[in-house]
C-alpha cells in the first residue's frame, strides 16, 4: 500500500516539480538551499540534491536566471530569479492545470 | 563522508553529462553545503538531506540525457567508422596477398637447374584469381551502401559470408581477412549496443584484458613451461623452417611494445578514450607491417593487428565523453 502511495505520488511530482519551482521563484527569488528546504518539506522532492540538475536544466532553457550575491565574509550566493519566459510557462501551467485536475476530480467523484 | 568527498563523487558520476551542466550542478551543491553550514546545519545532516550522489546522477541523466537523435547519429558514426575500416582492411589485405605479396613458392627448371622462385598470386594463378581476393571488400562495403532499414539483415549476411569465403579459402589465404571480419561484426555489435543499453564497465574490461591477451599469452609461452620457438624462421608460403637461424626472442623494442599495449589495455579498461584511438593505430601499424613484411610471423602481425584495430577502434567511437 504504501509502496502504491509512494510510486503515485513519485510519478505525479515528477511532472509538476518543475512548475513548483517556477512558482516559489514567482513569489520572491530564492537561493539554492531555501529552494531545495521548502520543497523538501511540502514534500515535492524525496531529496534536497535531486533540484539542482533540474535547476541547471531549466536556467539553460531559459525560464530561470540567476545572479550573484556577496553575503557575510564576502562569500558569493547564487539567487535564482524567474525569467519572463518562466512566467509564461507557469502561466500556461496554471491553467492546464486546473483544466485537467477539475476533469480528474470529476472522474474520481463519479467514480467513488 | 567529508563534503569534498561527496562533491567528488558526484562529479565522476556526472561524467556522462556535458561539462557545463555537471560544473552548473557541483557549483550549486558547493554553496548549499556553505549555505548550509552558515545556517549551523552539520554536514552530515546536510549529506543526509542532499541524497545520494547515485540520485544526484539519476536526476541528472533525466535532465540531461541524450536526445534518442544524439543516439542514433552516435550508434550511426561508430558503425560507420568501424565498418569503414573493415573495408579499408579488406582492400589492403586483398591488394597486398593478391598483387603484391610473394605468396607462392614454385620450383621452377630453368636449364636443368631448379631454382624456387617466389611468385604472387597475380603471376601465379592469374589475374582473375587475383581479383578474387577483393571479394572480401565488397562484402565489407556493402553494408554501407544499403539503406538503413536493410542494413542489419545485409551486415549479417555479409558477415557470414565473410566468414565463409575465409573458410573456403583457408588453407591458403583466407586467414589473412579475420582482421575483416573482426571489424565487420564488431561494428554490428556497436551498433546494436549503443542504440540500446550502451556499454558498461564489464565491456571496457573486458577489452582491456582482450588487447592485453595476446601479449600477456606470448611472454607465457616464452617463459612459462610450455616455451614453443617463438623466433623459428619460417617461409611465409608454407610456413615450413627455414635454417636454424637466431630466434628474435623479445628484444628490447618488443619490450617496448609489450609495455605499451598492456598500459594502453588498462588505460582502455579504466575508460579513456584516447588509448582506444592509440591501440588501434599501433594495431594499424602491425597490420600494414604484416603485409608488407611478408616473410616472417607475417599472418601474425595481421591477426594482432587487426585484433588490436578492433578492440582500439571499438573503445574509441563508444567510450563515453571523458578525457
Amino acid at each position: 500500500m504504501t509502496e502504491s502511495v509512494e510510486r503515485i505520488a513519485t510519478n505525479l511530482r515528477k511532472g509538476v516539480l518543475e512548475f513548483c519551482v517556477l512558482g516559489l521563484l514567482a513569489s520572491s527569488e530564492r537561493y539554492g538551499l531555501e529552494l531545495a528546504s521548502d520543497l523538501q518539506r511540502r514534500r515535492l522532492i524525496a531529496s534536497e540534491g535531486s533540484l539542482y540538475p533540474l535547476l541547471a536544466r531549466m536556467r539553460e532553457g531559459g525560464l530561470v536566471d540567476s545572479r550573484t550575491e556577496a553575503v557575510g565574509g564576502g562569500r558569493p550566493r547564487k539567487y535564482y530569479t524567474i525569467t519572463q519566459a518562466g512566467r509564461e510557462q507557469l502561466a500556461t501551467f496554471a491553467e492546464v492545470w486546473r483544466a485537467v485536475g477539475s476533469e480528474v476530480d470529476t472522474i474520481i467523484e463519479g467514480a467513488s | 563522508m567529508t563534503e569534498d568527498d561527496y562533491l567528488r563523487s558526484v562529479e565522476r558520476m556526472l561524467s556522462g553529462i556535458a561539462p557545463a551542466h555537471r560544473t552548473a550542478v557541483v557549483d550549486d551543491l558547493r554553496s548549499h553545503f556553505a549555505d548550509a553550514e552558515e545556517l549551523g546545519r552539520p554536514v552530515e545532516e546536510t549529506i543526509r538531506n542532499l541524497g545520494t550522489p547515485e540520485e544526484i546522477a539519476d536526476r541528472a541523466r533525466e535532465e540531461f540525457g541524450p536526445s534518442s537523435e544524439a543516439i542514433d547519429a552516435r550508434a550511426e558514426r561508430a558503425w560507420r567508422v568501424l565498418q569503414g575500416m573493415a573495408t579499408v582492411s579488406a582492400l589492403m589485405i586483398g591488394v597486398a596477398v593478391g598483387f603484391i605479396v610473394p605468396t607462392h613458392t614454385v620450383a621452377n627448371s630453368e636449364g636443368g637447374d631448379s631454382v624456387l622462385q617466389h611468385l604472387t598470386i597475380l603471376q601465379n594463378d592469374g589475374l582473375w584469381a587475383a581479383l578474387l581476393l577483393l571479394i572480401p571488400a565488397i562484402f565489407a562495403a556493402v553494408p554501407l551502401v544499403v539503406a538503413p532499414a536493410a542494413r542489419i539483415a545485409v551486415a549479417v549476411i555479409c558477415g557470414v559470408l565473410l566468414i565463409a569465403v575465409s573458410l573456403i579459402a583457408v588453407f591458403t589465404v583466407g586467414e589473412f581477412f579475420l582482421p575483416v571480419i573482426l571489424l565487420s561484426w564488431a561494428s554490428l555489435i556497436v551498433w546494436a549496443r549503443l542504440r540500446g543499453s550502451g556499454f558498461g564497465r564489464g565491456w571496457r574490461i573486458a577489452g582491456g584484458v582482450l588487447a592485453a591477451a595476446p601479449v600477456l599469452l606470448s611472454i607465457g609461452s616464452l617463459v612459462g613451461p610450455f616455451g614453443f620457438e617463438f623466433g623459428q624462421r619460417r617461409r611465409y608460403a608454407d610456413y615450413s623452417e627455414v635454417g636454424s637461424g637466431p630466434s628474435i626472442g623479445i628484444e628490447a623494442p618488443g619490450w617496448l611494445l609489450v609495455g605499451a599495449i598492456v598500459a594502453l589495455a588498462v588505460l582502455i579498461a579504466i575508460g579513456h578514450r584516447w588509448a582506444g584511438w592509440a591501440l588501434a593505430a599501433v594495431g594499424f601499424v602491425a597490420l600494414i607491417t604484416g603485409l608488407v613484411a611478408g616473410s616472417l610471423l607475417a599472418l601474425l602481425f595481421v591477426w594482432l593487428g587487426g585484433w588490436w584495430l578492433t578492440i582500439g577502434l571499438a573503445h574509441a567511437v563508444t567510450a563515453s565523453r571523458r578525457v
